[in-house]
């Protein structure tokens, strides 16, 4: 380990960095403590060690036992989780500790964690800029070396998205590999429970350590024997992949990210995988189609905060249908409300045509198009957002362009599939990056092709970074 | 009418206020009619396209919110006594309903 500016250890250098950054709406700092302590004494890690001892942090729409659940909101403002979700709980088996959580947009609706009801959480590599969203407190924590790895739930992108912004790798994995039980619901056909970490590596074990089915949730899956690159092979190529690039939509790319996004071609080009154009044309509906099934989703989930079953109730109401009202009037911030007006719009009776059943069909064939994609390549590169960390006032991005801008990401939760976001390097001081996509169950895959990336390209950190937790 | 049912006690200054950002996702969402025409972007028509259950290709499924009556006495299904049950296990009771604590 190199010489630290911190001599007072981990602690002063957390402080440091979350005074700066924001990332944690919660956290234990004795445990974070000890577990860098340990994770200093040791020497390397084995493949054994995987997840053991490290700590992690959890995005606050995900359960921890004892631990607040605020999903951002102040409607839940002070709620105390009484039991564990089981991606918590089986990273908790493997020896992992949670240590706190983390800051998000309300209920995960947003690109920038600025839609979080309690703070700010900044861009370790710019505090001007946004962290992303809606997972933007574990991208952030992650980016600045707090915790090697936290969990995000990605519903349309809100795992790859602050991922790529704050220069980490981020796991969205195959609907139904890890369990949503104790993920606070929005919209339960497009979320899954994701993985933001320093390395592929270090991704790859806890997304090892969480999946598989659960009786709890009845949409979760048993990981299929054999699935492809289901083994670790240390970031060495077992053998040249086939990956489709997609150039459609690379004139709406910034130009950093255009660049960033060529670099990646010709380096995994030059690492032996053959590179073949592809095209996904489905792509034209795929922002409308996710928004009207997403917030249709939303508007029935989150029916349940109504003061009554959950939500933090006013002193006084003059009958129970006010009492509900006013929960959720006082309670849900601008953004959140839109998503369900929209929602509640597009399910009433006469509009359900129009919107809802022609999202969904447009959502098998976008499904449709994949699939032939995929018959022919293992993976298909694609970039994760337009622009790179975008800033806050005039340099900011609209909510309404930040929604257009999902188009790159939405596309794997609509069509239910894999998709990891790594960095590839850094242009004007931000980093940039790039996502793979590929079949169900082909997260293995992926992470074999990031790792060996990773293996040349080493992932650039934020200036005052500093590594604690090992790597491998 | 739609603010109404989401129970979200907009007031009508609320309600302009949001109507801009509402109205810009609905013209957004009626691009989508395209597609019904559209074969070249996913390689058939998605009007031809078999949707699961799950994808609501019978729509919404649902039922009269009506009881029926007509097996309650008859002892066939080991639910049919169920509400007595439920009645007779409450903590307190007056005739046949169950005593709750004021919540508001």
């Amino acid at each position: 380990m190199m010489q630290s500016v911190y001599p007072d250890g981990f602690r002063a250098y957390f402080d440091a960095w979350e005074a700066r950054i924001g990332s944690f709406l919660e956290y234990d700092a004795q445990l974070l403590e000890t577990a860098a302590r340990q994770a200093a004494g040791s020497s390397s890690l084995s493949d054994d060690a995987d997840v053991a001892g490290l700590p992690f942090g959890v995005k606050d729409n995900i359960a921890v036992a004892g631990m607040q659940l605020s999903c951002g909101s102040r409607l839940l403002d002070g709620f105390i989780s009484p039991y564990s979700a089981t991606s918590v709980t089986k990273l908790m088996g493997a020896g992992a500790v949670p240590v706190g959580k983390m800051n998000m947009d309300e209920f995960g609706m947003g690109s920038s964690t600025d839609g979080s009801a309690f703070k700010r959480t900044n861009n370790p590599w710019d505090t001007d800029r946004v962290a992303g969203g809606s997972s933007g407190g574990p991208a952030a924590a992650v980016a600045a070396g707090l915790v090697p790895f936290a969990l995000g739930s990605d519903t349309g992108g809100s795992v790859r998205q602050p991922a790529n912004f704050c220069g980490v790798v981020g796991l969205k994995p195959t609907y139904g590999a890890v369990s949503r039980f104790g993920l606070v619901a929005y919209a339960s056909s497009l979320e899954t429970v994701g993985v933001l970490a320093d390395t592929a590596w270090r991704a790859r074990a806890a997304f090892m350590a969480m999946r598989g089915q659960d009786e709890l949730d009845q949409t979760s899956a048993e990981w299929p024997a054999g699935a492809p690159g289901d083994r670790r092979h240390g970031g060495c190529m077992v053998a040249p992949m086939t990956i489709g690039v997609l150039s459609e939509g690379a004139a709406t790319l910034e130009p950093e990210v255009a660049f960033g996004f060529d670099e990646a071609k010709s380096a995994l080009k030059a690492q032996g995988h053959r590179i073949v154009d592809i095209e996904l044309p489905s792509l034209t509906y795929a922002v409308p189609a996710y928004y009207t099934i997403a917030t249709a989703e939303a508007s029935a989930n989150l029916a349940r905060f109504d003061g009554i079953r959950y939500g933090n109730r006013p002193q006084y109401s003059d009958n129970p249908e006010e009492l509900v009202d006013k929960t959720r009037g006082r309670g849900f911030g601008d953004e959140v409300k839109l998503r369900i007006l929209l929602g509640t719009f597009v399910l009433r009776s006469g509009f359900q045509d129009r919107y809802y059943l022609r999202a969904q069909r447009i959502r098998a064939g976008i499904r449709h198009d994949f699939e032939r994609v995929l018959h022919g390549c293992d993976a298909i590169l694609m970039p994760v957002f337009p622009t790179r960390a975008f800033g806050r006032g005039e340099d900011g991005l609209s909510p309404f362009a930040q929604k257009v801008a999902d188009v790159f990401t939405c596309c794997a939760n609509l069509a239910g599939l894999p998709a990891l976001a790594f960095p590839t390097g850094v242009a004007g001081g931000l980093p940039v990056g790039v996502q793979l996509v590929g079949p169900a169950f082909g997260e293995g895959a992926l992470l074999d092709i990031a790792e060996a990336y990773e293996a040349t390209h080493p992932i650039a950190r934020p200036v005052g970074y500093q590594s604690w937790w090992g790597t491998k | 009418m739609t603010a109404s049912l989401a129970h979200l006690d907009l007031s009508d200054d609320e309600v302009a206020a949001a109507l801009p950002a509402f109205e810009l996702m609905l013209e957004y969402f009626a691009a989508m009619k395209a597609a019904d025409e559209d074969a070249d972007a996913f390689g058939v028509s998605i009007m031809d396209i078999q949707l699961s259950a799950q994808d609501s290709q019978f729509g919404n499924r649902v039922r009269l919110d009506l009881l029926n009556n007509q097996n309650n006495n008859k002892n066939s299904n080991p639910l049919s006594n169920l509400a007595s049950e439920l009645v007779n296990r409450a903590p307190e009771r007056e005739s046949n309903f169950i005593v709750i604590p004021n919540v508001l």
